[in-house]
């Protein structure tokens, strides 16, 4: 009889909380996943140079629909870049798509220079590619800066 | 006899009660407000990074009537008794360092209601440190009273994100919000991250700088997380500036410039004031209730500002608010426009 009533008891239990729909979604946090999109994880490694970890910055990662607008800096999708975050996801449409990805670097003196920014500090370092993404897959891009 | 006795009592008995109820059920003028004695109020916000830091001793007192409503006379708020307050710090050798209070000249103050002149202000000139202990004391020598209260100055912080680097710059979008970062400060403050949208008002002669403050919600530190987040969401964004900003007169427009984080940090105090009111912890209701002062109702704590200024949109941002339904009639140039 004992045994009975743990069993119920556990099965009451797995079906008190194992049905709560909400279970692990919070407010804004939650990612609706558009069903004909297809996933990028943008992983935004910064490189190492000769400069403190903490003098090197992500600046932006932009997304364009041809190399012509790569090149005139004419996005259709910014994300908002930190230096706390290295992985980036971005859901999109099927396609053929252009990323950028720049960084700089902001210590004094010619420490910038001589890690390879163009013009010194806060000079900028651009990492760009195409890639394509197909319907509910996902595609990991790593950067690469010289 | 004997058995009649008993009667006769309790007879009696019932006649002196029900007089008794008569005679005293019946009164009307019970006084339900007891004066009472007032008590010493006293609040002070101690600020890491100003020198100069303001104590404002008054006294409670009884409002007949609709406390919401009521004139509050000047007097009401005036303590008689002659008092001398000091900040107590404690020296790295050890010793002790006094900093009395003295009468500040206040002609000025922020909104309320109690009236100017029964306002007691005092301001002393100590530079106080983040993460060190000091006391507060507030002597009444005829009374043979102190008022006393003890408070761990809250960190400065540093704003992480966003971080104006050249060329960074934020897109906020309906569908694209932003996650602005912040060190801790001391263990359980309050934060309060507040939006500072600015942008030029006018036409091609004359432009007026104009900007819409945007508070977030609290956050209150009690995890154990060293940095501190809070979520800008876009389409409450988008609404907040639809909502409070009126549509330019005619032949005005609107050129975006960017906008300041301002973060507001207080004290554990502050932050348990702040719950109190808001009834998460079910013991106290208000200030009534609540007071980290021994000997007085009130509030020491201390509050720290940060800022991070002149973070610019991008160009999707900037487009979206000058072209979206919800914002189009703000009269927004687009990036590329400027004022003719």
């Amino acid at each position: 009889m004992k045994k009975i009533n743990r069993i119920i008891g556990i099965g009451l239990l797995v079906l008190l909380t194992g049905c709560d729909p909400t279970g692990g979604i919070e407010g804004n946090d939650e990612i609706i996943i558009p069903p004909d999109t297809g996933t990028l994880e943008f992983r935004f490694i910064l490189p190492e140079y000769k400069i403190p970890k903490d003098k090197v910055h992500r600046i932006s990662l932009g997304f364009a629909w041809s190399a012509d607008s790569l090149y005139k800096s004419l996005f259709f999708r910014k994300v908002n870049v930190s230096d706390l975050q290295e992985v980036y996801t971005v859901y999109l449409l099927p396609d053929e798509y252009y990323y950028d990805a720049v960084i700089t670097c902001s210590c004094e003196g010619d420490t910038c220079l001589n890690g390879g920014f163009p013009g010194g500090r806060f000079g900028m370092k651009h990492n760009f590619n195409k890639f394509f993404i197909e319907k509910q897959k996902s595609l990991v891009i790593e950067t690469h800066f010289q | 006899m004997r058995r009649l006795y008993p009667v006769g009592m309790v007879f009696c008995f019932s006649v002196l009660l029900t007089g008794l109820i008569s005679f005293y059920g019946c009164q009307e003028d019970i006084d339900l407000i007891y004066d009472g004695t007032s008590r010493p109020v006293a609040y002070c916000l101690l600020n890491p990074r100003d020198s100069i830091h303001y104590l404002r001793v008054s006294r409670s007192f009884i409002v007949r009537g609709n406390p919401a409503s009521e004139t509050i006379p000047a007097d009401s708020l005036i303590l008689d008794s002659e008092f001398y307050a000091y900040l107590e710090a404690e020296s790295p050798d050890g010793s002790r360092d006094l900093n009395y209070f003295e009468l500040a000249d206040m002609n000025q103050r922020d909104s309320g209601r109690f009236p100017k002149e029964g306002l007691v202000v005092l301001k002393t000139n100590c530079p106080v440190e983040g993460g060190k202990s000091y006391g507060l004391y507030i002597y009444f020598p005829t009374l043979s009273r102190i008022v006393a209260g003890s408070v761990t100055v809250a960190d400065p912080i540093k704003i992480l994100d966003p971080d104006p680097l050249p060329g960074r710059e934020i897109t906020i979008l309906e569908d694209q919000g932003y996650m602005m970062r912040w060190t801790k400060s001391v263990k359980f403050a309050v934060y309060q991250p507040v939006i500072r949208f600015i942008y030029l008002e006018g036409d091609s002669h004359f432009q007026v700088r104009k900007q819409l403050e945007i508070p977030q919600p609290l956050v209150f530190g009690d995890s154990e997380n060293a940095i501190l987040t809070s979520f800008l969401n876009g389409a409450g964004f988008i609404d907040d500036l639809a909502k409070n900003i009126p549509p330019p007169d005619s032949g005005q427009r609107r050129k975006i410039i960017g906008f300041d984080i301002l973060l507001t940090t207080g004290g554990p105090e502050l932050a348990v004031f702040i719950r109190s009111g808001e009834n998460a912890i079910g013991s106290f209701t208000g200030l009534d209730e609540y007071s980290n002062l021994d000997g007085a109702v009130g509030l020491y704590s201390s509050i720290t500002y940060t800022g991070v200024y002149n973070n610019r949109f991008s160009d999707i941002t900037v487009n979206h608010l000058a072209d979206s339904d919800k914002t189009r009639t703000l009269g927004f140039l687009r990036y590329d426009e400027d004022f003719q």
